[in-house]
């Protein structure tokens, strides 16, 4: 056994191994590619080697040809996989180029196998023997083929292509691993190619050891694929982890997660996700199964958000009811994403899910608690009103009992007017009218119900609330001025309850005024537009203001000055503005007098909930 | 002498003055049906502008009113010369306020919704009230007309009876005879339209020119002396 046969078969055995390994990884991770690519590297240095080691050890020249013939298989195999191996793994070097040289290269194979004896040589004269790493080893003459040049062409070309590769690489600078197998790439194929023009021109006697220099560029390349899979194997550890701690988090908050692949119309999700939708622990899931588990009121919306979701690449956002065997209702919140490939179709929608349904009946008792409480302010303030409303009435009332008595009277006289008498009917049913709608406003105002927000002239409803109060007005001398201005955007509100604010208002400001002089006693009620859509109205008195002490404190709850008030009126107040997403005030004005005023917006667009 | 100048009433009205127009035209329509003649108003000031010492009728009034209310316009009507008597109708009547407007001298108190019967009851007696002003204020006038064709002697002759004095007593008072304290004396007598001496004492009595004074009434003097 000579040194060199064993150095080579080894190499050899080596650059197969490799080759192999790389080739399964490339098997199980089709993706990674640069895998195959470097197999293929390694299985032709592997077949380099076996070529080189026949030259070396031709017994004759003959056998010598054959190994130079053959050399050009494994030739094309390295350098076209290496050009695919550098245009994968670094994203770099020109395409044309590559593929120039893979043109060239497969050109000069098939030149070496049609030509009479081979690329290299015309004839290959003798043999002769040279001491080489403790051995002896060919080393041929013969008349160099100058259609070799076509092939080493290619080798200058690919020179070319991987200086320009490394260039591109080196830029970067971020990637020293990287820097440095480009480095090596192009050292060992700069060497490999001297090596050759110096041996097959016959410059120096040296044997044809193209192998190892790509022995060399294998050993780099592995090096650094086995890095980024040790660094993968890490990455994989550290995603176990990540995915430990990610599920221990989901756990404990209760979280669900779903993933819908929409190519296969198949829901995975994690069991609690299947707890919360009452799935089965096994089975598989579709789409439409978990459109069924949802309530049928929730079930258009949550569908019509998917897909909005879905063609608009929008976050999924939704809270819905799902139905449980025993009859009981879960609410469940949800949030997804759209993850699309490459061609831009929607893959599949990654979420998570969360049972919310403490939160919705807290939320709902509190809706009904503010409800009520409304209800209750609402009764107050009728108490006060009560007296003025009975007042209301009785206008009407007299002249309806004053009309029918007259009637009665001229009915009596022998000489009846019947016009007279069509007029008093006329005015009695007129004046019956007007009493109802007082008791119709009161009513409403009374009424305890659910509040629905929907367009409303405020003009009117600031005149709705002032028919409540007139008589109050009346009664206390007070002149209400209505500068109202023309034109204002309908405004989405509950008339019910912002006619509820103004009669507390007005109410209020009639009050303040119980000790100025009758003759100056005037409510000024305002309406107007603000910029961006907000609406403000004022309720100004000519009373002695808001005490500077009290004004800080005048929304709190129990904050009354009246002995006979609850001190509820302006706190509801306030939070019903709030509640219809807008701003309550309080200030005095400089001549004297409190202002309250509230802005609410007209941009029906904004949060209605 | 007082300066008297005769005075006639206008012809009597029921005027309204209440700010629900509804209301008011009821008013007047149940009023005219109850045979009388009515003005309506909506608002104080504007009857307040109207308003002639020489009104006759009466005035109802309504208590709430803006601005300037019913209790207010019958505080500024007693200061005024119109004398027409003032009924109140309220919504809500409470009983200070009822107290309060009866000593200021309303007529009346109604509250709303008022019967008719109790609406014509007071108007009734309101307007009887008014014309017995009147007619008292007409003959108040005839009397003070008689004074003033008194001469002034026989005025003096007059004062002196109805003070009670004899006829020897004013003749020596005057400085004149006692037969022509008697010419005179019977002269007022004729010129007072009076038939008996206490006749004249209650003209003069009406007139104001002699008072009243407590324990002893000069009609007890007079009657004595004339017996």
């Amino acid at each position: 056994m000579s040194p060199v046969f064993i150095i080579w078969t080894m190499l050899a055995a080596v650059c197969l191994t490799l080759s192999f390994i790389h080739g399964l990884t490339w098997l199980r991770l089709r993706k990674e590619l640069s895998n195959a690519a470097f197999a293929l590297v390694a299985f032709g240095t592997a077949l380099f080697c076996i070529t080189d080691l026949v030259m070396m050890k031709a017994p004759d020249i003959d056998m010598y040809g054959v190994g130079v013939r053959w050399l050009h298989v494994p030739a094309f195999i390295v350098i076209a996989a290496l050009i695919w191996f550098i245009r994968l793994h670094f994203q770099a070097g020109r395409p044309w180029l590559g593929w120039l040289v893979i043109v060239i290269r497969a050109l000069s194979l098939v030149l070496n196998f049609t030509l009479d004896f081979n690329l290299n040589y015309l004839e290959i004269t003798a043999i002769q023997k040279e001491r080489f790493l403790w051995d002896s080893v060919n080393d041929a003459q013969g008349i160099p083929n100058p259609w070799m040049a076509v092939g080493q062409i290619s080798l200058f070309l690919l020179i070319a292509y991987i200086l320009d590769a490394m260039v591109t690489v080196w830029r970067r600078r971020n990637n020293t691993g990287d820097r440095v197998l480009i480095g090596s790439i192009a050292f060992f194929v700069i060497a490999s190619t001297v090596n050759a023009i110096l041996v097959l021109w016959e410059v120096v006697p040296y044997p044809l050891t193209v192998s190892l220099h790509f022995i060399g560029v294998v050993f780099s390349m592995a090096f650094i694929l086995s890095t980024r899979l040790i660094q993968s194997v890490a990455l994989n550890d550290n995603l176990r982890e990540s995915n430990e701690r990610m599920s221990l988090a989901t756990e404990s908050v209760g979280l669900g997660i779903w993933k819908w692949d929409i190519p296969s119309n198949h829901v995975w999700s994690t069991q609690r996700w299947r707890e919360l939708f009452d799935f089965p622990d096994a089975g598989t899931i579709t789409y439409d199964d978990v459109l069924r588990k949802i309530h049928p009121d929730d079930r258009k919306e949550i569908g019509d958000r998917v897909r909005i979701a879905i063609d608009h690449g929008t976050l999924l956002v939704g809270e819905f009811r799902v139905q449980l065997p025993d009859g009981r209702e879960r609410w469940i919140a949800t949030r997804g994403n759209t993850h699309r490939g490459s061609d831009g179709r929607a893959l599949h929608l990654l979420g998570v899910a969360v049972d919310i349904t403490e939160r919705k009946t807290m939320e709902m008792e509190s809706q009904q608690n503010r409800a009520e409480i409304a209800h209750l302010s609402r009764v107050a303030t009728m108490g006060e009103l009560l007296g003025l409303i009975a007042h209301e009435i009785n206008q009407p009332l007299t002249a309806i009992l004053a009309n029918a008595q007259a009637a009665q009277r001229f009915l009596g006289d022998s000489r009846i007017d019947l016009d007279e008498i069509r007029q008093i009917h006329a005015d009695i049913a007129s004046e019956g009218q007007r009493a109802g709608d007082t008791i119709h406003r009161l009513r409403a105002l009374l009424k305890k119900g659910d509040f629905i927000r929907v367009p409303t002239d405020l003009n009117q409803t600031l005149q709705e609330a002032l028919k409540l109060v007139r008589s109050e007005c009346r009664q206390r001398n007070i002149r209400v001025d209505l500068h109202l201005a023309a034109g204002l955007p309908q405004v989405p509100l509950d008339p019910i309850q912002i006619q509820q604010v103004m009669v507390n208002l007005i109410l209020n400001a009639a009050q303040a005024m119980d000790a100025t002089n009758p003759d100056e006693r005037v409510i000024t009620i305002t309406s107007n537009l603000l910029e961006d859509d907000q609406v403000n109205v004022s309720v100004s008195d000519r009373g002695s203001g808001i005490r500077p002490d009290i004004l800080p404190h005048l929304f709190e709850p129990f904050m009354t000055t009246k002995s006979e008030g609850m001190g509820l009126g302006l706190r509801i107040c306030k939070s019903i503005i709030e509640s219809h997403g807008g701003a309550m005030r309080a200030e005095n004005h400089h001549d004297g007098g409190a202002v309250l005023s509230f802005t609410i917006s007209a941009d029906s667009g904004k949060d209605m909930s | 002498m007082n300066g008297v100048t005769p005075r006639e009433p206008d012809d009597p009205f029921v005027y309204i003055v209440d700010d629900d127009p509804a209301v008011q035209k009821s008013l007047e329509r149940l009023l005219r049906a109850g045979g009388y003649r009515t003005r309506g108003f909506v608002c104080a000031r504007t009857f307040l502008s109207q308003c002639t010492d020489r009104m006759a009728g009466c005035l109802i009034l309504d208590v709430a009113m803006p601005e300037m209310d019913g209790m207010r316009l019958h505080e500024i009507l007693a200061d005024s010369c119109c004398s027409l008597p003032v009924l109140f109708l309220t919504g809500h009547g409470d009983i200070p306020m009822s107290v309060r407007a009866i000593k200021r001298g309303a007529m009346d108190f109604l509250t709303k919704p008022v019967q008719d019967r109790d609406l014509l009851d007071a108007v009734k007696r309101a307007m009887e009230m008014n014309r017995q002003a009147w007619a008292q204020r007409s003959l108040l006038d005839d009397i003070h007309r008689r004074l003033k064709n008194l001469t002034s002697r026989e005025r003096d002759v007059l004062d002196g009876v109805v003070r009670g004095k004899l006829n020897k007593q004013i003749a020596d008072d005057l400085g004149i005879s006692l037969k022509t304290v008697k010419v005179h004396r019977g002269r007022v007598m004729e010129k007072m339209k009076a038939d008996s001496l206490a006749e004249l004492v209650q003209l003069c009595i009406a007139a104001g020119i002699v008072e009243l004074q407590a324990g002893a009434g000069p009609s007890l003097h007079l009657a004595g002396e004339h017996s």
